[in-house]
């Protein structure tokens, strides 16, 4: 286990950011964190960034606790944060190597890291350009340069696709893909779950500083899916398939949604091949049937509503 | 016709009085504590001077009519200059900030995508950095009022004074707001701003007041043989002290050698002064209305850079330049470099005025063109000058240092690094005083020369003793580095940086001249070699009898009679005062390592 927290909790006054959470990440995972905004996912990252101390409870990253052995994680993790903090009057390669330089790479050694990063993250060709001339794009494959630097085991990205366009986010996301292939262990919060999806192995759902979820993505939406739905397109006399539906025993729910019929199972796992049957006795063509498809933005939606318990 | 008188009215109604801006300041800023404070401070300290005053006239006994007019217009000069003095302080304190309003505030670009017109977007910005200025002018009149029961103040007089600090008032905020507009502010600009009011009022108010080459012949002299300066129309305080009948003006009818405007200002100083920055204002005001919408906005080159860029090989515009090389500290190499960079023209003035100045007086002195007791007074009140300005810049530069990590959000990054807090506040410290160290270069290189060099001429004892030299040079910069310390403090505890360099500069100025008065004080009612020793404990003490000791002796006799003992005497204080700062720089420095960590967690977790 790299990273592990155990009833960690932080107040703000009167306000409860974390809430008595516990997270167990391993080593090489990478790890999606959701939430509505201001559920507690940038404090976690900051606790486990050594920004933050916990108000209770104890974190650990790479076996070391958060507060007590702060000094031996920080050479251990990279940050990224949901802004690109900027100093002026520096160009990309003074200010990958002013960070190299804070994580003691010195002489030839920063040198050869600094072109390293510079062709991970495809930066070579704006070396020499402003930091606050690049755009948000470039600003955060420098962000993410910056923590590559002294080849961390633990990266934290808050929210490293926020305010991207769709080639940034693309970019982006094939380069975060690159660094699970190369081993490290990836903490990302998001709002774009379809890309979450797609990036990680386990995932994490908190809202109101309690964690809801915790695992694997499949069993996520495992979870999320409380209801059978089909949906199923005929091709005539779609007000007519539906009054026969929603007469049938076993059957919740019919709603009409764009030329389809939704219907809704009273039991989860009902084999719907009678409702194809049924339809087809009664001279219904079918033209597709399918069933409800659960993504992870759905059982976000789900989940955060308190639907699963 | 009163259709356009109406429409006329219903203008100026949108412009001032019903300004969205103005009305959302008046109404919601003016609930602020901080300000309820500022009024409460700024009132006591008015009451008190009066009071003072007041008491020290009258010295419980029982008073003539006359002399209480008298001690009342005594009071009521205090007073008016205590009012000047802060409102020349306030003034930029409070507009300073507009200077950056476009970038700070990112509500800039939203508000000239509205309809309000250019007019009602300068005078609410203008207004609203003004008004809480002008409310304490006038919260301020019924104490001015009081000084007007016994007789001996006029109306005139009280409306002058009142004029003098509201124009000045006006004009610092239009020149603010100009800047503003013209998109050539940055943060930097801000503290080259407040330099500026500072250097513009200490050294004309200097010149003015103690150079006699700069008086009117035709103006009458006082009772200390102090003539009107040419200056004066152009200096508040200078036109408040003819309001107050302590200079006098030369008479209308004996100006006759002068023209129109020429003749009407030196007759009647306040009246030019308050005329010429109304006009002034106007004119920068009705600017900024032209360019508040032409103007540059942020990321566009400016006028200036465009012309710049004939002298230089970098185009405006042009967002790349060669990488530096970083230095194994990187803080150390970001604040040396960083600052080096910026504000440059201005730093290297004020390098370059600090080698030349002392330099062309030893010339002058060496030449013959000053007399062995007149050069180190002139020598220590430049050396001063230059003192005070390098110890404001390392102040500020240090007081700018975290906020400004804070503000562009890099101290999160720096702190998630393996550099310590200790290693964080030395290479601060380092880059400080990399950058502070040529600001002092100046005149520390020359007074070793001098001292040195040796006497002019032979027989002559030395103008400068050698051992003042470099006494003087350590104490300046244990004393510019207790200074930094002290802004390093206030800047990692201050969250945004104009409240940072405004406190730290207050205070600085404040204990340094605290700490003066009361050394001065000591120095004077002691003098010869308790005085030499007392002197180097407070700043300007220090420079000014290490340069000039024959300021401690009554005469020349005690002082040909004393030299020996005080520099014995100069020597030993010198030591402990150097002993004393630096420690106290050390346990500043030490706390500030201790807090750091849980300041900055601190502000985080807020």
């Amino acid at each position: 286990m790299i990273v592990e927290t155990i009833n960690l909790t932080k107040r703000y006054g009167k306000l409860t950011a974390l809430d008595n959470l516990h997270l167990k990440i391993d080593e090489g995972e990478c790890f999606g964190y959701i939430g509505p905004n201001g559920a507690g996912k940038t404090t976690t990252i900051k606790i486990l960034s050594t920004l933050l101390q916990p108000t209770w409870g104890e974190a650990r990253v790479c076996g070391h606790v958060i507060g007590y052995e702060s000094r031996k994680i920080r050479p251990l993790i990279g940050y990224v944060p949901d802004f690109f903090g900027a100093y002026e009057d520096m160009v990309v390669r003074e200010y990958l190597e002013f960070f190299a330089s804070a994580y003691n790479i010195t002489g030839k050694q920063r040198t050869r890291v600094v072109n390293d990063v510079l062709e991970l993250t495809d930066l070579v060709y704006k070396h020499d350009a402003l930091v606050d001339s690049l755009s948000r794009g470039m600003q955060q494959r420098l962000s993410i340069a910056r923590v590559l630097l002294h080849d961390p085991k633990v990266l934290l990205l808050d929210e490293p696709a926020s305010g991207l366009d769709p080639r940034a986010r693309i970019e982006i996301r094939e380069l975060l893909k690159e660094l699970r292939r190369m081993g490290k262990t990836i903490i990302i919060s998001s709002h774009i779950l379809h890309e979450l999806a797609e990036l990680c192995t386990t995932v994490g759902i908190i809202e109101q500083g309690k964690l809801l979820f915790h695992g694997p993505l499949e069993e996520i939406i495992r979870r999320a899916r409380t209801t059978s739905k089909i949906s199923i397109r005929v091709t005539e006399q779609l007000d007519l398939a539906a009054l026969l539906l929603q007469r049938t025993k076993g059957i919740k729910n019919v709603e009409q949604l764009n030329g389809s019929l939704v219907v809704e199972l009273k039991q989860q796992g009902h084999d719907f091949s009678a409702i194809a049957r049924l339809l087809l006795d009664n001279n219904f063509k079918i033209q597709e049937i399918k069933e409800e498809e659960v993504n992870l933005e759905t059982a976000f939606m789900r989940l955060t509503k308190g639907i699963v318990q | 016709m009163n259709q356009v008188l109406y429409k006329l009215w219903l203008w100026f109604w949108h412009l001032l009085p019903a300004n969205p801006i103005l009305v959302r300041v008046v109404q919601v800023a003016s609930r602020r504590s901080r300000h309820l404070w500022l009024r409460i401070g700024y009132l006591g300290t008015l009451l008190l001077v009066v009071v003072f005053s007041l008491a020290l006239s009258s010295s419980g006994r029982s008073a003539s009519l006359a002399d209480l007019a008298k001690g009342a217009s005594q009071t009521f000069s205090f007073a008016s200059l205590a009012q000047l003095a802060m409102m020349c302080f306030l003034a930029p304190a409070f507009t300073a900030a507009a200077i950056t309003q476009e970038k700070d505030a990112q509500t800039f670009n939203i508000l000239i995508s509205t309809p309000l017109s250019s007019g009602q977007i300068v005078f609410g910005s203008l207004m609203s950095r003004l008004y809480f200025v002008i409310v304490l002018l006038i919260a301020g009149l019924p104490i001015f009022l009081m000084t007007m029961v016994y007789g001996g103040v006029t109306t005139a007089q009280v409306v002058e004074s009142f004029a003098l600090s509201a124009s000045t008032a006006v004009l610092t905020g239009s020149v603010a707001i100009f800047i503003a507009m013209m998109g050539v502010g940055t943060r930097r600009t801000i503290f080259s701003f407040y330099l500026v009011i500072a250097f513009y009022l200490v050294a004309i108010y200097l010149v003015g007041h103690y150079w006699d080459r700069s008086w009117i012949d035709s103006s009458p002299a006082n009772l200390s043989a102090r003539k009107m300066s040419w200056l004066t129309p152009l200096h508040p305080f200078l036109a408040l002290q003819v309001a107050l009948d302590r200079i006098h003006a030369p008479p209308y009818e004996r100006l006759v050698e002068h023209g129109g405007m020429i003749r009407f200002a030196l007759a009647y100083p306040s009246a030019a002064y308050v005329t010429w920055t109304s006009l002034a204002s106007l004119c920068l005001t009705l600017s900024s209305i032209f360019f508040v919408r032409r103007g540059v906005k942020t990321g566009e080159p400016t006028w200036v850079g465009t012309w710049l860029d004939r002298f230089r090989k970098q185009q405006s515009g042009q967002r790349s330049r060669p990488p530096r090389t970083v230095w194994n500290n990187p803080v150390a190499w970001r604040e040396a470099t960083g600052r080096a960079s910026g504000g440059g023209v201005l730093r290297l003035a004020i390098i370059a005025i600090g080698f030349a100045g002392p330099l062309t007086l030893a010339i002058y002195y060496w030449n013959g063109g000053m007399s062995i007791t007149t050069f180190p007074q002139w020598l220590s009140a430049l050396v001063l000058v230059q003192f005070a300005l390098a110890l404001i810049i390392a102040t500020n530069t240090a007081a700018t240092s975290m906020t400004k990590e804070k503000e562009s959000q890099t101290m999160d990054l720096l702190l998630t690094t393996p550099l310590t807090s200790n290693y964080i506040l030395w290479g601060k410290l380092r880059g400080l005083v990399s950058f502070a160290l040529p600001l002092l270069a100046g005149p520390v290189i020359v007074l070793l020369l001098i001292g040195f060099l040796g006497p002019s001429r032979a027989n002559q004892p030395p103008a400068i003793w050698t051992e003042s030299a470099v006494e003087l040079s350590a104490l300046v910069v244990v004393f510019t580095a207790a200074a930094c310390v002290l802004g390093l403090h206030v800047s990692l505890r201050a969250k945004k940086t104009v409240m940072a360099v405004m406190y730290s500069v207050g205070l600085v100025v404040v204990v340094t001249g605290v700490l003066s008065l009361m050394g001065t004080a000591f120095v004077k009612s002691s003098g010869g070699e308790f005085g030499a020793f007392i002197a180097p404990f407070t700043p300007f003490t220090c420079v000014r009898y290490l340069v000039d000791p024959r300021g401690l002796f009554a005469t020349e006799k005690d002082f040909t009679q004393g030299a020996s003992a005080a520099r014995v005497a100069a020597a030993f204080g010198c030591a402990c005062a150097f002993s004393l700062y630096l420690f106290v720089v050390w346990r500043a420095y030490s706390g500030l390592v201790r807090n750091f960590d849980m300041t900055l967690r601190k502000q985080s977790g807020l």
